[in-house]
């Protein structure tokens, strides 16, 4: 068990483990993420209403839930670190903050350009957009008050601080379209009962969801890499 | 379940996917776009935080 959680504690750990780590993730990240957009964009049936414009799912899907799943995990992570001081906490909630900007950035702007065939607007204060809006506020927030302070350690533990406090909004966005009319219509695919997508256009979509998580999680394990040998001596 | 075949006839067709494909090929350049760019502005920025070390 110690030895399990050692690179979580130790440094020179978890740069090693991140260095055995990442090219598997990186190269089947980019395997299923090509399998998983051919299918879609090329193989799997168009849609009866929305035409070939639904084939953004792909995309669209996996980039929406990376969104929210990142900062669950830097809240994780800021818990840890102010309530166990683990050292490797920051680098952990800072890299995923990037990666996480980056991919609610993506999320909000392949729903945009879905929006314009679909619903014939690009943008529509709706609860969802919206409190998907103040996440990449959120995200852009943290990343500036992080690097504002000349004291690392007082920007770690305030930017813990504002990483927990932010994370009241990730179930708003979950819950947006059940508790509000909103455009968007309700979640087509579900963990906990049967998905209202047909499986034909469910197997792409599981594919490129799984392969953009590895992507993700590879690029996340280059940015801490960077942001450890930036402030560390290794 | 529906068979997965290939829906388009031809390049052009899968281009223009019933005019739909403007707004689906926009979507997957610039999002392969910006991954690639932030994946090689890291690795980058990596290799100059090694050749400073």
């Amino acid at each position: 068990m110690k030895n399990l959680l050692l690179p979580l504690i130790s440094i020179k750990e978890y740069i090693s483990l991140n260095h055995k780590i990442y090219p598997y993730a990186m190269i089947l990240g980019i395997a299923l993420v090509l399998v998983g957009w051919g299918m879609g964009l090329f193989f799997a049936p168009i849609d009866a209403v929305q035409g070939h414009s639904y084939r953004i799912i792909y995309l669209h899907v996996p980039m929406a839930i990376y969104s929210q799943l990142i900062y669950w995990f830097m809240a994780i992570w800021s818990f840890c670190f102010l309530v166990w001081k683990i050292k490797i906490g920051p680098y952990m909630t800072i890299s995923a903050a990037y990666v996480g900007c980056m991919v609610t950035f993506l999320a909000l702007f392949s729903g945009s350009v879905w929006g314009i065939p679909t619903w014939g607007t690009w943008w529509q204060w709706d609860a969802r957009i919206t409190s998907t809006f103040i996440l990449l506020i959120m995200y852009i927030a943290l990343l500036t008050i992080n690097s504002s302070f000349q004291n690392i350690n007082k920007a770690d533990q305030i930017t813990a601080w504002v990483v927990l406090v932010g994370v009241i909004n990730i179930p708003i966005i979950k819950k947006s379209v059940d508790w509000w009319s909103t455009l968007h219509q309700p979640a087509s695919i579900s963990l906990s009962s049967e998905s209202s997508i047909d499986s034909s256009m469910l197997i792409p979509l599981s594919i490129s969801i799984v392969g953009v998580g590895l992507f993700l999680f590879a690029l996340g394990l280059k940015v801490s890499r960077l942001m450890i040998l930036k402030r560390e001596e290794i | 379940m529906e068979k997965l075949k290939l829906q388009f006839s031809s390049i052009s067709d899968a281009l223009m996917m019933d005019g739909h494909g403007i707004y689906v090929w926009i979507v997957y350049l610039v999002a392969a776009l910006i991954l690639i760019a932030f994946s090689a502005v890291t690795d980058s920025k990596l290799k100059m935080a090694k050749d400073c070390e």
